[in-house]
């Protein structure tokens, strides 16, 4: 049967849309029929997130970045949980360096609480970032369409190395203010550990520390061997009611001065006299 | 300087041909499909064969080269993925569009030019741009896009397979590996280099067809030239695009 060039044309054109449908759903466009809720996280450094990052809750990629804003005024009152440092109030609005707009699916966002804490993490090799929603408690409130939450920012590793380099500077800059002192104090502790060598030398050579060492070594293990007895004793049932009995004793013990053994021998008919 | 005036030539070729898109009575929907089995039908087998080739080929050499730097080859499917995207499903097509379609067009405007044909086309009144160039423009552009995913899925799946069997992926795994570097930027970026690709291989053939002077030698020639200049101006179109989709966007 041969096929004419309408039915051919057209049978590479269909091929070509369902082609085109299929490279759709690789690359990631949001299925139509999919329903999703978006809302708000801020941060004050994003860490390489972009408009596309997966977004996945307890591990579980269920959305994604849709829209980041710069430095976006939203009202302070929306903004569920707070982190320290994470907005700034300009005029009754808090202004926020970073508010990325993400898309959730709705099964998933059952777990989205207003306690949930917005992670940025990296993934793999060569380092994906995604933002990993913790759930949170069901009692919380949910989080719902247009909400506004905090991010939790993630640790900056170019300024830790600053940092670091700073203290590093720092350091240095001591060691060189005192290089005398430091030096003197090497010098004292190298001949401290000297002397200390040649004094375990002649205690080791010493007969003397050989027998009343050793003896008081021995003597040393047998006190503990009984101090470890009295004390798993004192934990036992019968130790604690010991103690227990002891405390009683001694608080009625406490109030008893000479003038109360006075008048308690006077009473007794006993003539008493206290020193 | 007869190379300025080519590409002088060429310009005004594209934008004659573009202003017929608003001209109703220029698209001729039997020329168009006529040429779209021509250029676009006929050319499948070809496509198909070596872009699956090009595929397998690409893929081994990535995992070789992986394995060799990274001692690991889980990101296979991610780059070839993006590679064949971006770079390897379009250009192959586009090449082999230009070898095959470029060279019979040119050949056979360069024909109807030495044998008189245009100028009896000129004397009824007929203008050859409307009546020769765009069916040809239009075939090349939408057999180019089809061409151009044809090549891009053989090539994706030849990939697939070579991951799967040769380097233990489950059909999932790869396929999951891709999604994660393959974004909507690479689709968009595919269709405008294919858009770009078709509509300049039919232009690049006529001009140098219309130009052809002589006998079967001027032919011959043209022909050549057509294929070397549409294709030097695939490679610098092809840099210059994903310069765009790449560094701009």
């Amino acid at each position: 049967m041969k096929l004419s060039n309408e039915v051919k044309v057209g049978a590479m054109l269909f091929g070509t849309g369902v082609l085109i449908l299929l490279f759709a759903w690789m690359v990631g466009v949001q299925n139509p029929f999919q329903r999703s809720t978006s809302f708000y996280v801020t941060y004050h450094f994003a860490g390489g997130i972009e408009v596309g990052s997966p977004v996945r809750v307890s591990g579980i990629k269920v959305g994604k970045v849709e829209k980041i804003d710069f430095f976006a005024p939203v009202d302070p009152k929306s903004i569920a949980t707070q982190e320290p440092g994470s907005f700034e109030l300009q005029d009754g609005k808090a202004i926020i360096p970073l508010k990325v707009k993400i898309s959730v699916r709705k099964d998933a966002l059952l777990g989205v609480r207003q306690d949930s804490r917005f992670y940025i993490n990296l993934a793999g090799i060569i380092g994906e970032r995604y933002i990993e929603i913790t759930p949170g408690h069901l009692k919380s409130p949910p989080v719902i369409e247009g909400d506004v939450m905090a991010g939790v920012d993630p640790p900056r590793v170019d300024q830790l190395i600053s940092q670091s380099f700073d203290l590093a500077g720092k350091i240095k800059d001591v060691i060189d203010e005192n290089k005398g002192d430091i030096s003197r104090s090497i010098e004292l502790l190298y001949k401290l550990s000297g002397n200390l060598n040649h004094t375990l030398a002649w205690v080791d050579k010493s007969a003397l520390f050989k027998s009343d060492l050793s003896k008081l070594v021995d003597n040393l293990i047998a006190i503990t061997a009984d101090v470890r007895k009295v004390s798993d004793k004192v934990h036992s049932p019968e130790g604690e009611k010991t103690l227990k009995l002891l405390y009683q004793l001694l608080w009625r013990l406490e109030p008893i001065d000479s003038g109360t053994i006075k008048s308690f021998f006077q009473k007794e008919g006993v003539k008493v006299q206290f020193f | 300087m007869s190379q300025v005036m080519i590409w002088s030539d060429i310009i005004q070729l594209f934008f004659k041909a573009s202003l017929n898109l608003f001209r109703f009575n220029a698209w001729r929907r039997s020329e168009i499909i006529h040429c779209m089995a021509q250029s676009g039908i006929k050319s499948i087998p070809i496509v198909v064969l070596s872009t699956a080739f090009a595929g397998v080929v690409v893929t081994q050499q990535i995992a070789w080269h992986m394995n060799l730097a990274l001692h690991d080859v889980s990101m296979i499917p991610g780059f070839t993925g993006q590679f064949i995207f971006r770079e390897l499903g379009i250009a192959i097509p586009a090449l082999l569009l230009v070898s095959k379609v470029g060279a019979s067009i040119a050949a056979e405007v360069g024909t109807m030019k030495v044998t008189e044909q245009i100028d009896a086309l000129k004397l009824l009144g007929i203008d050859p741009v409307e009546y020769l160039v765009f069916p040809r423009f239009i075939a090349g552009i939408l057999s180019s896009i089809c061409l151009t995913l044809l090549a891009v899925g053989v090539t994706l799946g030849c990939s697939t397979l070579v991951g799967v069997f040769g380097y233990n992926f489950s059909l999932l795994e790869f396929l999951n590996g891709m999604k994660h570097f393959i974004g909507m930027i690479d689709l968009v970026c595919a269709l405008v280099k294919g858009v770009t690709f078709g509509a300049l291989i039919p232009i690049v053939s006529c001009v140098y067809g219309f130009s052809c002077e002589g006998g079967a030698q001027g032919v011959g020639q043209a022909t050549t030239q057509a294929v070397v200049s549409a294709t030097t101006a695939i490679i610098i179109l092809d840099f210059l695009i994903t310069y765009f989709f790449t560094w701009v966007l």
